[in-house]
């Protein structure tokens, strides 16, 4: 790809404006025609039907409200919504005409707005860019620790755009608060003050004391053996290890649905874990060490030995760490990092937590002066009943067939060095042979400050960060301290909670940095890495080639992922599947164990949203067609979805490629988690799921209803109208669009709500109370009139055009916003049109439309 | 719950629960009640409420408290019920959270992008822009998404953000340093404004008000840290654990009513050691996800459901909107309770204190948001009178008509009264001038007398 074709757009854009006079003459040519014989009727000076006016001279499209809705009448102009259905039309040239001028007005007009082609106001960075940031400058990394970090973060959420979008954040006291605890907290921890944590290690072999209680077992009589459960292992007191520590109790805790104790001990092996669906109570399945005491601060690293035991046909052994209180009835755990186990041959799993970063109730804990360690399995099912469709009611089954966690070993060990082998050096290099501290602060600084501030660093700001650090000696502190608080300063400072892009006078393209910081920010929602920075530092950033070379290789990064979980979260609405009421599974068709459904349920849930993420992941890596999103013969899952959808996933591991039942071929349009978002736990939900696909898939923004609706909708007038109450729900919908005032949003959502008629609201094929399929009629029309019988036509519809596709247009808006981090206005829908036929050129794909925008004018230009 | 007169740091270490109570009779000695300060707390309820049960029949002293009204039993004298409010011609619908202390009439709900912003100040923050500086913070603004879900906004008209985590609130509340770290947060923050300021002339324009945002929030924390650093020096008392649960998370349906009882727990405490005086609590919102959304049923559904009945025709949909009211007044009742019982300069603090219960919605079916169900509690220090029911606008009691809900009053009689002219009036008796604001016309002086 070249940039001519890009620079071609510009010349359009910035040259030839015509003067406002030239305006004002087109207006009145091309355009006040059509609007005296076919608008200003109704829309004149006389009571103007919904306050709108086409009266006037020609407007100002410089102002948005004005712009607004001058493109909303282009728009309803083209899909003949306007003038009204019985009313003359106009001629096609009369249209045209009139299209053409609100386009080129607004166009012109929007570029005078914003300043510039590419410009966009300062972006800070997002919670979740915020929180990877400080990850990486600190060379900080828990992959196994649980928790979001973000959460403690004020939500930069916002309804209908990306939380990117520059003008819409908010910048406030509370957050700055926040994030300077944050940053400070996560220093603390990578850079621990000397002497403010008191080490210790336990070792804990767990297959010795295994074998030794198998030996008691053995010698019982056989009636006491008989039906004895748990291995019942307690107070065994672990003595600490030369490093440090008072002596620590060991319990093995069995459960009320644990086989038999014979099964769980194998004194050749160790210990076997059930996995353990409870959190708060009496412990169960899980083995649990108390440590008299409770660490101040520091970085707990449990080295264990296991494997994974895999006699069933279910989830592999997840090896949790949770911190609890006391035992008893109340007892929360807190689970605090966790590790797929996946090996059959015992390995050693490293789990490493933060203290200070668990969220956990460290008050109590503190108040009993008392820690317990508990580890335990946590696979969630893959199933909600181990075979769905031959589950009779009447036999319930006790507990499912699940894999055990075989524990051999562990460590428990606390230090002062945040991970294992320790990356402080990357914040704080070791002293030279005859560097006084000053300089060896200086010198530290100007490497972090660089790296955190994405560009080398003035010797005017490295001085201001270096006379903190003085200052603070200077006040009695020591070096670490003051150091901390030089670093501390910049991950607050300006220069890296936002992406800083100086003015100048005349559009500029970017400079090296700044477009390494866009790339990286885009590509994997955090800092720029050492490579990035170098291909800045040497210039060949500003190439087309090495642009795309880059691009390239962030997205086989796993750090990719980030990107593509920010932004289908967001387009897609993810975060609600979350927090939808009721259940996805019904109790009714499941095991006899609320626990293990509760739990069953929540990692469903999470595997429901997380599903668009991989699956444009996955698209991106491999730059299949952009119009296979919606259109696809395949389905990105894991084993928990293979069940949910009834496919037959080959043994692995991860999110794996598979081929997709005939339910399931519509890509995003298809996966259960879209549709769970889209109809918000509603029974009834036309209208939600109409209103989603208008607007997240066709990008037609609908207004709010009304708030003191005068209409009454349609269940209203049901309501009052019993006769009515024959209707079917279709009929009922049709009803609606009757009435004028909702007419005007519903003709465009309704005919669109029986989409996902087929499905129930988590997505999951629809069956009536007896769990028999029921018929359905997927049947429609789109906005712009196209009508289809069925889904599969639908989706035909949908994905038919290439990159012109109603969804890949709908689609590159929606991505190109993100990837600008502003709202798009209308001088962009020119450039839109010049990176699909970029993208087309280059084969269609996802990457290529991902890197025809990241090669586009307004990406690389400030 | 006993006040413990040894130094703040000491009792710290032996408890990690305190507070310092400047205004108590123990340390603040017999001040006379007119010298306490002025407060007020504002807190929104989202969705409508089962009409048929929420306002008294009869207006005046001797009203009968309804149903759902039935948890103010032991506050009714410390009490007025609205009738007849609303806004002129704000609209309602989702988004009444972020018009309710506003009355922004520009903010038409048209467009879900511009139903928000921008906005006007809230109420809220016209107040803490005038009273702000005489506390440690200028006002205290939470809710239980937090966030920009917040009925607050500033001068520019950009939503303030909320607080939600209970446990930061607290720790900051009680100054809770564990790390020492506030003593030098100072020249942390001299150093990121004049790298701000640096920058501030290589931006351009659009760039510039974003820097001054972050300048802003700047200045705004190192006042914060200077005040946190003189309340450290303060004598202190200890807070109720019991009533803190800090970790309950109002996403899981069984810990909500915790996070709410600690919420007002909390807020209380910030007014009893005279941390603020101004508090804004926007609980959550009316529709689609987010915290609080398992009080008996699914309210909001239920409230569409009622399609504005009369109650034996939608017995089960009523019935969740009762018990959801319900919910909500047991808990409002035990926080005015809680603040009738702090002594204060010989009154308590409720008599000090404005409490105003405010929904943006009234019948919940179509969201109308005419007579909406407003109580406004306390503040008989500021000059309300409180213990009666009070009908505005020539509202009339609520009476089925053709076995539906009323019809909306149109006819407002010769003195008008809008949810602008209530906030105002609590801000001038808190010595704030706030003619225009909103929607107001006028003080509504009936609340005096």
């Amino acid at each position: 790809m070249t940039r001519s074709i890009f620079a071609a757009a510009i010349v359009i854009l910035t040259v030839g404006a015509p003067s406002r006079a030239d305006d004002r003459a087109d207006y009145d040519r091309a355009v006040k025609p059509l609007l005296v014989k076919h608008c200003v009727a109704c829309h004149g000076a006389e009571k103007p039907k919904g306050g709108v006016r086409f009266d006037g001279p020609a407007p100002d499209l410089t102002d948005p409200k004005v712009a607004e809705k001058w493109l909303l009448a282009r728009r309803m102009l083209a899909q003949g919504e306007m003038p009204p259905e019985g009313k003359p039309r106009p001629t096609a040239d009369e249209l045209l005409a009139t299209m053409n001028w609100i386009e080129d007005a607004a166009a012109r007009a929007a570029v005078v707005t914003r300043g510039g082609v590419g410009r966009r106001a300062l972006r800070r960075l997002t919670n979740r860019e915020y929180v990877a940031t400080l990850h990486d400058l600190l060379g900080l990394s828990f992959p196994h620790a649980t928790g979001d970090l973000g959460t403690r973060l004020p939500s930069d959420a916002v309804a209908n755009t990306f939380s990117n979008d520059s003008n819409s954040q908010v910048t406030q006291a509370l957050l700055l608060r926040r994030s300077l605890d944050l940053a400070e907290d996560l220093l603390a921890v990578a850079l621990p003050a000397e002497g403010t944590v008191k080490p210790f290690r336990y070792d804990v072999d767990l297959r010795s004391l295994v074998a030794e209680k198998h030996r008691a077992f053995l010698a019982m009589p056989d009636a006491n053996r008989k039906g004895q459960r748990g291995p019942g292992i307690g107070n065994v007191v672990i003595p600490a290890h030369a490093k440090g520590g008072d002596p620590a109790k060991l319990g093995v805790q069995g459960g009320p649905n644990s086989p038999l104790a014979v099964e769980h001990l194998d004194p050749a092996r160790g210990l076997m874990l059930e996995p353990n669906p409870i959190l708060i109570g009496v412990n169960r399945n899980a083995v649990t060490q108390s440590l008299p005491f409770v660490p101040e601060g520091g970085v707990l690293r449990v080295r264990v030995r296991a494997a994974a035991v895999m006699d069933h046909d279910d989830s592999a052994p997840v090896l949790r760490l949770s911190f609890g209180g006391p035992q008893g009835p109340g007892n929360v755990a807190y689970p605090v990092a966790q590790v797929t186990v996946t090996a059959t041959e015992t390995k050693e799993y490293v789990l490493e937590v933060p203290l200070v970063l668990a969220e956990c109730d460290w008050k109590s804990f503190r108040r009993e002066k008392r820690l317990l360690v508990q580890i335990d399995n946590a696979a969630a099912p893959l199933a909600p009943t181990a075979t769905p469709e031959a589950y009779d009611s009447k036999k319930r089954e006790t507990y499912l067939k699940r894999n055990r966690l075989l524990l051999e070993s562990f460590c428990l060990e606390l230090d002062a060095s945040p991970t294992w082998p320790p990356k402080s050096e990357v914040v704080l290099p070791a002293p030279r042979d005859g560097e006084d501290d000053e300089a060896r602060a200086k010198r530290a600084l100007r490497a972090f400050l660089s790296r955190a501030f994405r560009r080398p660093v003035a010797d005017r700001e490295l001085e201001a960060f270096v006379k903190l650090y003085r200052d603070q000696r200077a006040a009695g502190r020591g070096f670490l301290d003051g150091y901390k608080t030089a670093v501390a300063a910049a991950l607050v400072s300006p220069q890296v909670l936002y992406l800083i892009e100086p003015r100048a006078a005349e559009r500029r393209p970017l400079t090296v940095w700044e477009l390494a910081s866009r790339l990286s920010y885009l590509a994997w929602n955090t800092t720029p890495d050492a490579e990035l920075l170098a291909r800045g530092a040497d210039g060949s950033i500003l190439t087309d080639a090495e642009l795309t070379k880059q691009l390239r290789r962030l997205l086989a990064d796993e750090r990719a992922f980030g990107f593509t979980r920010e932004f289908t979260r967001q387009w897609l609405d993810l975060d609600v599947i979350d927090h939808l009421a009721p259940p996805v599974t019904r109790p009714a068709r499941t095991i006899d164990d609320t626990s293990e459904l509760a739990w069953y349920d929540k990692a469903i849930r999470r595997d429901l949203a997380a599903e668009p993420a991989h699956v444009l992941l996955d698209a991106l890596r491999n730059d299949r067609p952009v119009n296979s999103l919606v259109a696809a013969d395949h389905v990105v899952v894991n084993d928990r979805l293979a069940r949910y959808y009834g496919v037959a996933l080959p043994k692995g591991t991860g999110w794996r490629r598979v081929a997709a039942p005939e339910n399931r071929r519509g890509g995003l349009l298809t996966q259960a988690g879209c549709v769970a978002a889209a109809t918000h736990a509603q029974e009834r939900g036309e209208i939600k799921r109409g209103v989603y696909l208008v607007e997240r898939f066709l990008g037609i923004d609908i207004p709010s209803p009304p708030g003191n609706v005068d209409i009454k909708p349609l269940d209203v007038q049901l309501a009052e109208d019993k006769s009515l109450r024959a209707l079917t729900a279709r009929q009922h919908l049709d009803k609606h669009r009757t009435v004028a005032t909702c007419a005007v949003c519903h003709q465009r959502i309704d005919p669109l709500g029986f989409v996902w008629d087929g499905f129930d609201m988590y997505g999951q094929p629809k069956r009536d109370k007896q769990g028999k399929l029921v018929a359905f009629d997927s049947s429609g029309t789109l906005p712009d009139k196209a009508t289809f019988a069925n889904f599969s036509e639908f989706r035909k519809l949908m994905a038919q055009g290439e990159l012109e596709s109603r969804f890949a247009v709908a689609f590159s808006q929606r991505l190109y916003t993100y990837v600008l981090g502003r709202s798009l206005d209308h001088g962009d829908e020119v450039q839109l049109k010049t990176i699909r036929t970029a993208a087309a050129k280059y084969g269609g794909g996802v990457r290529a439309l991902l890197l025809a925008m990241v090669l586009s004018e307004p990406f690389r230009n400030k | 719950m006993t006040p413990i007169p040894v130094s703040r740091r000491n009792f710290l270490r032996a408890s990690g629960v305190c507070l310092a109570l400047p205004w108590l009779d123990a340390f603040a000695g017999a001040a006379p009640a007119s010298k306490s300060p002025k407060r007020a707390v504002f807190v929104f309820v989202p969705n409508g409420v089962n009409m048929w049960q929420f306002h008294p029949a009869k207006t005046g002293r001797d009203y009968q408290l309804t149903p759902t009204l039935k948890p103010f039993a032991s506050v009714r004298d410390r009490l007025t019920v609205l009738s007849g409010l609303q806004h002129f011609k704000v609209k309602g619908g989702h988004e009444e959270w972020a018009h309710l202390l506003t009355g922004n009439v520009n903010s038409e709900v048209a467009n879900k992008h511009t139903a928000v912003r921008p906005n006007t100040i809230s109420i809220d923050q016209h107040i803490a822009e005038a009273v702000g500086k005489q506390t440690r913070w200028p006002s205290l603004v939470v809710g239980a998404d937090g966030g920009r879900m917040t009925s607050s906004f500033n001068r520019q008209g950009e939503p303030v953000l909320a607080d939600f985590d209970l446990k930061n609130i607290f720790d900051e509340l009680v100054g809770a340093d564990p790390h020492g770290r506030l003593k030098h947060r100072a020249s942390v923050l001299d150093l990121v404004s004049e790298q701000a300021a640096d920058l501030r002339g290589k931006l351009g324009k659009g760039d510039e008000r974003k820097l001054d945002e972050y300048l802003e929030s700047v200045r705004a924390v190192e006042k914060r840290v200077k005040a946190d650093l003189a309340f450290k020096e303060t004598p202190t008392a200890a807070a109720d654990e019991k009533r803190l649960t800090l970790n309950a998370d109002p996403y899981k349906g069984d810990q909500q009513d915790d996070y709410v009882d600690t919420m007002f727990e909390l807020i209380y405490l910030a007014l009893q050691t005279d941390s603020t005086r101004v508090v804004t609590f926007t609980s959550t919102r009316s529709e689609g996800g987010g915290p609080l959304k398992s009080l008996g049923g699914d309210w909001h559904g239920q409230g569409h459901t009622t399609n504005d009945k009369v109650e034996t025709a939608e017995p089960k949909a009523f019935g969740v909107l009762s018990a959801y009211d319900t919910w909500w007044h047991e808990r409002q009742a035990r926080f005015l309770e809680r603040l009738s019982a702090a002594k204060e300069g010989g009154a308590d603090l409720l008599r000090n204190t404005a409490v105003f219960f405010g929904r943006g919605m009234s019948w919940p079916a179509f969201h109308r948001s005419d007579n909406l169900p407003l109580l406004l509690a306390g503040g008989e220090g500021l000059g309300f009178v409180q213990g009666r029911h009070l009908a505005f606008n020539n509202q009339a009691p609520v009476i089925a008509v053709e076995g539906k809900a009323p019809p909306v009053n149109k006819d407002f009689g010769k003195n008008p009264a809008c949810v602008s002219d209530l906030l105002r009036t609590i801000a001038e008796r808190m010595g704030v001038e706030a003619k225009g604001f909103g929607e107001s016309r006028r003080t509504l002086d009936e609340l005096l007398a």
